[in-house]
């Protein structure tokens, strides 16, 4: 309640900022000592002390906590790494800095929600923020396009979830989840038909949200049209919130029908790796690429959804694990392309070409987080693999930790392709040696990278909070 | 009461087909208006009167409104609208399809639930909303706003023209000349 509150008043704090010209770099100081005040408070406060207020519309349970702090620690980091982005834009920065902290917000709700308006009202806030920075590029028409898909499909989603909020409100007469997951446990084996329904409508809209194939359509023109900062968010932040929702509802909620929904997420799952993996081979655009990663990523933590029936603490322990793994990998890698666009002002392969030579920091941290995304170890990313696999091998889920592996293994292939052009590969001219990042940035990235490889290292920092 | 359910959710359907099925767009737009009427008359039905009246002020007449002015501004006619390729429309139309079918059977399994109703006839009334939405509901009520302002600042920031010189461009003056040379 403390970080809703508080991270509300620092929106509207900077927003205001904006209209006395406040400098921004204050602001951003601000900005980042607040979010991680709050980080510290709710970390501090609310672990292992269950709060819930206001009628049981959020729950801070030890699961919304560790979502909370993930969230807000990356977008700590990623406004730090915001210099690039900001130095190319004249107006209305404050304006940036409130919007994403009003995503912010919402997200909150939609990891800590108890009651099924309040997810409505998180994803809701979280969204219209992200539609206008997608679209905050108004003179560029990829980003104009992209802002109007999303915001399209984005309220068509929300047409289905609200659908499917109405649906099973009927057939249980509460929002509340505690009260749905009774009558669910009370009606097992014959919950009626209007019930099933909504479920599957609140699947696809949280599908959605993640990206996860068959709804992943909208995901590699977005990320691509969007203001990279945008992209980085959205595909690390916005996806943490999406996978907590998503969670919560189907973990917490809808658990004693698991029987129902787990050969749809089997069946999604199977086909967000695949797809995702396979149609980032023949991308030349490392934001497309990175885009259809991050679909084969999201299919890795649906696979987590299946594990409903094993020891809850590990499932949890598992998916948590995946998403900090992902989150701060990257993060780093963004970091890398931002800083290459700065001076490039492209986003094709081509131009991380001899980055290595030129500039070696941006070239280890390149290559750091490509090996953790693509699950090589000793990197964070391939205890987070394996932790999944593991699990669903135990869980009795063997054809599809087969086609995981597969496409892990495909995923080594493209992941690779950046690599080799920024190690192996002769630059084409010189500019890639202007980039000049500062000690702050510097900092902080190998902070990530020894983050990356101490998490890979001693996975039970994260692994076994829960 | 029945009938005029049933005739109400005929007129929805039929209406809310019409807006689809209209080629002229203002003519969508006011069969939407008639759908929303429909919708209200339902709302009364279910005894909510206070959120049938604003369903009425708000919708048929604000938005739409707002909706009537865009289509206005865009000029939108037969010649503008895209075409889309025939294999998009059949597999839009095959999902829809499957959708309407699984809906069907899901409410087809459902007619011999009783209808759980609060019986109080009281309940849609502004004291009793309120009250609701004060106590029960306060926080999400209160987070809306953020929603809003969010919207705002994207409205903003979104329809306003970029000053050349950003805002830092003290000078008052200076600006307002700015804005009379774009205009």
């Amino acid at each position: 309640m403390v970080a809703l509150i508080s991270l509300s008043i620092l929106g509207v704090f900077s927003m205001i900022a904006g209209l006395f010209n406040v400098n921004t770099k204050a602001v951003l100081t601000i900005s980042i000592v607040t979010i991680l005040g709050v980080l510290g408070f709710t970390a501090g406060f609310h672990w292992n002390n269950d709060y819930s207020r206001f009628y049981d519309m959020l729950n801070f349970d030890n699961y919304a906590v560790a979502f909370t702090c993930a969230i807000l620690g990356s977008t700590a980091i990623l406004l730090l790494f915001s210099e690039h982005f900001f130095s190319n834009i004249k107006q209305y920065i404050t304006e940036y800095y409130s919007l994403i902290i009003f995503s912010v917000v919402g997200m909150i709700a939609m990891v800590a929600f108890d009651n099924l308006a309040m997810l409505f009202l998180g994803i809701e806030i979280m969204s219209v923020p992200l539609y206008i920075l997608v679209g905050s590029q108004k003179k560029n028409l990829l980003s104009n396009e992209s802002s109007l898909k999303y915001f399209l499909m984005g309220a068509f989603t929300t047409g289905i979830l609200l659908m499917g909020i109405t649906l099973i409100y009927g057939e249980t007469g509460s929002f509340d989840l505690s009260t749905i997951q009774s009558y669910f446990q009370e009606n097992a084996t014959d919950s009626s038909p209007i019930l099933l329904v909504g479920l599957f409508f609140l699947l696809a809209a949280m599908a959605f949200k993640v990206s996860a194939a068959p709804f992943h359509f909208w995901t590699p023109d977005v990320y691509q049209g969007s203001p990279t900062f945008i992209t980085a968010f959205m595909s690390t932040v916005v996806k943490i919130a999406g996978f907590g929702a998503f969670f919560r509802l189907f973990y917490i909620c809808f658990a004693p029908i698991s029987e129902v929904w787990t050969t749809a997420i089997w069946v999604m799952a199977a086909l967000t790796i695949t797809i995702g993996s396979i149609t980032a081979v023949f991308q030349n655009d490392i934001k497309r690429l990175l885009a259809y990663s991050s679909i084969s990523h999201a299919g890795y933590m649906l696979i987590s959804l299946l594990m409903v029936k094993n020891v809850e603490s590990e499932a949890f322990g598992a998916i948590f694990y995946y998403v900090i793994s992902y989150s701060i990998s990257s993060i780093a890698l963004f970091s890398v392309i931002m800083a290459v666009q700065k001076v490039k002002d492209s986003s094709s392969i081509d131009a991380f070409k001899g980055l290595a030579k030129a500039n070696p920091l941006l070239g280890i941290i390149a290559a750091v987080s490509i090996a953790s995304l693509a699950g090589l170890p000793p990197t964070a990313g391939f205890l987070a693999k394996f932790y999944i696999l593991k699990s669903t091998v135990e869980s009795g889920y063997v054809w599809l930790a087969l086609i995981a592996v597969t496409n892990a293994i495909i995923g080594i292939f493209y992941y690779f392709k950046v690599l080799i052009a920024i190690y192996f590969k002769e630059a084409e001219d010189q500019s890639l040696s202007l980039i000049a990042s500062s000690l702050a940035y510097k900092i902080v990235a190998v902070l990530l990278v020894i983050g990356i490889l101490v998490l890979g290292i001693f996975p039970d920092l994260v692994y076994s909070i829960f | 009461m029945k009938e005029f359910f049933y005739f109400l959710s005929f007129l929805a359907v039929l209406t809310s087909l019409m807006v689809v099925v209209a080629k002229n767009p203002v003519h969508s737009v006011l069969y939407l208006i008639m759908t929303f009427f429909a919708i209200a008359g339902h709302y009364i039905l279910l005894n909510a009167q206070f959120l049938a009246v604003v369903h009425i002020i708000v919708y048929a007449g604000a938005i739409m409104v707002l909706f009537l002015f865009v289509i206005m501004f865009l000029n939108l006619n037969a010649e503008t609208e895209p075409q889309k390729p025939l294999i998009l429309k059949v597999a839009a139309g095959v999902a829809a399809g499957l959708l309407f079918l699984t809906l069907v059977a899901a409410f087809k399994g459902a007619e011999n639930q009783v209808a759980v109703t609060g019986g109080d006839s009281q309940i849609g009334l502004i004291k009793n909303l309120g009250k609701v939405l004060f106590n029960d509901f306060l926080l999400p009520f209160e987070i809306t706003s953020l929603l809003f302002l969010s919207a705002m600042i994207g409205a903003v920031m979104l329809a306003k023209k970029d000053t050349p010189e950003g805002p830092k461009s003290k000078d008052l003056k200076k600006e307002m000349l700015l804005e009379k040379e774009i205009i």
